[in-house]
C-alpha cells in the first residue's frame, strides 16, 4: 500500500475502529436569516417533541439527534417587553420582547424579538405576530396580532 | 461528610470606583495585603489561592500572586460572571472542609472601565445577543412584568435605589456615597424601560480579598477567627425553552433553600444580607426568592422599612451593587468582606447592631433561556 493511500485510510478513521467525530457547525449566518414569510426556522425533536429556536443538531431535552427542521408560524403572547435606550448591538432606541409562541412543542417555545407596537398597544399579554419590517434591525418584528 | 469547618479570619477591599489608571494586579494587591494583615498571617502560610474575575484574561490570579511574591501553591482562576468571586470562595471552602487545604486566599477583582462605559459585554455567539439583548433589558423585562402582575409602581422600583444610596452614603468603600430622591431616580437617564440609570449598578472597578482557614489551622497559627462558614452553595441555571416565570428566579430560590438546609436555620434568623441588587427590580424579586418575605410580599417588605435598619433584616448595608458598583468578579468577595465587618462590629456607621448571622448572594450572567447562569450563596455565623 502506498504512503498516500495509507495516510488516507488513517484519516478516514480506520485505525483500531475509532470513529473520527466532527464538531457541529453554525446553523445560520445571520439571525435575521431564520425568518421568512411570517415563519421562523426552528427544530423539532421527533423523539420527545421539544422545539428549539434557533435550530439545533441535538435535542437539549433528550439528546436525540433525530431532530428535524420545522418552520413555525411566529405568533403568540407578548410575555414582557422593554424599550432599550443603550446598546452596543443596534442603534437605540428599539423595543425587545419575549413572546410565548402558539406551538405544539413539548414545553412550548419562547422567543426574543424586536417589537413594533404603538405605545398605546404595547402591554404585557397582548397577542402579537411576526411580520417583515424595514425599520427593524433584523428585518422583521412582532406587530399587533389577533387573539386566537 | 465534612472533615473541617471553614472560618473567615480576615479580609479587606479597596474603594470601588472608576480606577482607569489601575491594572488588575494594581486593584487586587492592596486588598490582598490588607487581608493578610487583617488575618495576621504571612503569605508563606497560604496553601491555595482562588481568584474570581470575568474579564481579567489568562492567569489573573498569578499576575496578582507575582506582585505579592508567592507561588508554587495551587492557584485557580474562576469565571462565573457575577458569581465569580463567590465561586472562588466556594472552591476554597470546599477544599478546606475536605481537609485538603488549611489556609486559602480568596480574591475577587474586576476592571470594568477597560470597556469604556455602557452595558456589560455579553457573548456574541448567543442568539439573543445577536437580536439585541443587553443585561439591563433582561431585568427591565422582569420589571415590566412585575409592574404588570403586581400592585406596584415605578416609584416602588425607585425606592430600592433610594434605600441603597442611603446605606451607601455611610460606606467609604462605595462608588456612590450620596443619597438620591425618588424623583432623581425616575428622572435619571433611561437605560431599558422602566429602568433608569440610577436603577442600574454603575460601571466600576474593584477588588476584595479574604483569608479562609480550617479550625485546626487557625488554632495552630494562633489567629482569631471572625466568622464560621455555615453554608456555601453554588448552583447553575437550567435551560428552559418555553414559558418561564420571570418573577421567580428559580436558581436563587433553590440555592437559598440548600444554603438554609446546610446552615440549619432559615431566612428569619438572618440579621443582615448582601444580595444581588444589580438593578432595582432585582432586590424586590430576591426578597421573595431568598425567603425573606412570601411571594407577592416584596413591595410592602421594602416600603414598610422591613429591609433596612430597624426592620426584619438589613438588606445591603454596604449600599449594595447599586451604590458600590458591580465589578463583576469582585462583588461576591466584597459582599463577604462587608459581612465580615458586620459580624466583627467593624462596620462603623453602617453597623447592624448585634449582628450574629449574615448571608451573601450573587447571581450571574445572561444567557438565552436561563434565569441566570450561576448563583452562589454563603451564610456566616459570628464567632464571638
Amino acid at each position: 500500500m502506498s504512503d498516500d493511500s495509507q495516510q488516507k485510510k488513517a484519516l478516514a478513521g480506520d485505525i483500531a475502529g475509532q470513529v473520527v467525530i466532527e464538531p457541529q457547525t453554525r446553523k445560520y449566518e445571520r439571525i435575521a436569516d431564520l425568518f421568512s414569510e411570517g415563519k421562523l426556522d426552528c427544530s423539532e425533536c421527533t423523539a420527545c417533541g421539544a422545539g428549539f429556536y434557533p435550530p439545533v443538531d441535538v435535542c437539549r431535552t433528550c439528546n436525540s439527534s433525530a431532530v428535524e427542521p420545522v418552520r413555525v408560524e411566529a405568533k403568540g403572547n407578548l410575555y414582557s417587553y422593554t424599550t432599550v435606550a443603550v446598546s452596543p448591538t443596534f442603534e437605540a432606541p428599539y423595543t425587545l420582547g419575549y413572546v410565548d409562541l402558539a406551538v405544539q412543542f413539548t414545553g412550548g417555545l419562547r422567543v426574543l424579538g424586536i417589537v413594533e407596537l404603538t405605545p398605546e398597544a404595547l402591554a404585557c399579554d397582548v397577542p402579537v405576530r411576526a411580520a417583515v419590517s424595514e425599520s427593524s434591525p433584523v428585518g422583521w418584528s412582532f406587530v399587533k396580532g389577533t387573539k386566537s | 461528610m465534612k472533615k473541617e469547618n471553614a472560618y473567615v479570619v480576615g479580609g479587606s477591599m479597596i474603594r470601588m470606583g472608576k480606577h482607569r489608571e489601575s491594572s488588575y494586579p494594581d486593584l487586587a494587591v492592596p486588598a490582598v495585603l490588607g487581608a493578610l494583615k487583617d488575618a495576621s498571617i504571612d503569605k508563606s502560610q497560604l496553601g491555595a489561592m482562588y481568584c474570581g474575575h470575568a474579564f481579567g484574561g489568562m492567569l489573573t490570579g498569578q499576575r496578582i500572586s507575582k506582585e505579592i511574591g508567592f507561588g508554587g501553591i495551587p492557584i485557580v482562576n474562576t469565571d462565573n460572571a457575577c458569581s465569580g468571586g463567590a465561586t472562588a470562595m466556594h472552591l476554597a471552602v470546599n477544599a478546606i472542609e475536605a481537609g485538603e487545604v488549611d489556609v486559602a486566599l480568596v480574591v475577587g477583582v474586576e476592571r470594568l472601565t477597560q470597556f469604556g462605559g455602557g452595558t456589560l459585554p455579553l457573548v456574541g455567539e448567543d442568539p439573543e445577543v445577536q437580536q439585541g439583548i443587553v443585561m439591563p433589558a433582561v431585568y427591565a423585562m422582569r420589571a415590566q412584568r412585575f409592574l404588570h402582575e403586581r400592585d406596584a409602581t415605578r416609584t416602588d422600583l425607585a425606592h430600592v435605589s433610594v434605600k441603597a444610596r442611603k446605606h451607601g452614603r455611610l460606606n467609604p468603600f462605595a462608588q456612590f456615597q450620596s443619597e438620591v430622591t425618588v424623583e432623581e431616580v425616575l428622572m435619571s437617564r433611561p437605560i431599558a424601560d422602566p429602568l433608569t440609570l440610577m436603577q442600574c449598578c454603575p460601571t466600576g472597578d474593584g477588588a476584595a480579598a479574604v483569608v479562609v482557614m480550617s479550625e485546626s489551622a487557625y488554632r495552630k497559627h494562633k489567629v482569631p477567627a471572625a466568622m464560621r462558614v455555615a453554608a456555601s452553595e453554588l448552583h447553575s441555571g437550567e435551560f428552559v425553552e418555553g414559558f418561564r416565570d420571570m418573577l421567580w428566579p428559580e436558581i436563587s430560590a433553590h440555592c437559598a433553600q440548600d444554603a438554609f438546609e446546610a446552615a440549619g436555620f432559615g431566612a428569619d434568623e438572618i440579621d443582615t444580607v448582601e444580595l444581588h441588587d444589580a438593578f432595582s427590580i432585582a432586590e424586590l424579586v430576591y426578597y421573595e426568592a431568598l425567603g425573606f418575605t412570601e411571594r407577592g410580599g416584596a413591595v410592602p417588605f421594602l416600603r414598610e422599612g422591613r429591609s433596612t435598619y430597624g426592620g426584619d433584616v438589613v438588606v445591603n448595608p454596604s449600599g449594595g451593587l447599586l451604590a458600590k458598583g458591580h465589578p463583576v468578579g469582585a462583588s461576591g468577595v466584597a459582599q463577604i468582606v462587608e459581612m465580615l465587618w458586620q459580624l466583627t462590629d467593624r462596620a462603623g456607621a453602617r453597623q447592624v447592631q448585634g449582628a450574629r448571622t449574615a448571608m451573601t448572594h450573587v447571581t450571574g450572567g445572561g444567557i438565552a433561556g436561563f434565569d441566570h447562569g450561576a448563583c452562589s450563596i454563603h451564610i456566616f455565623e459570628s464567632v464571638r
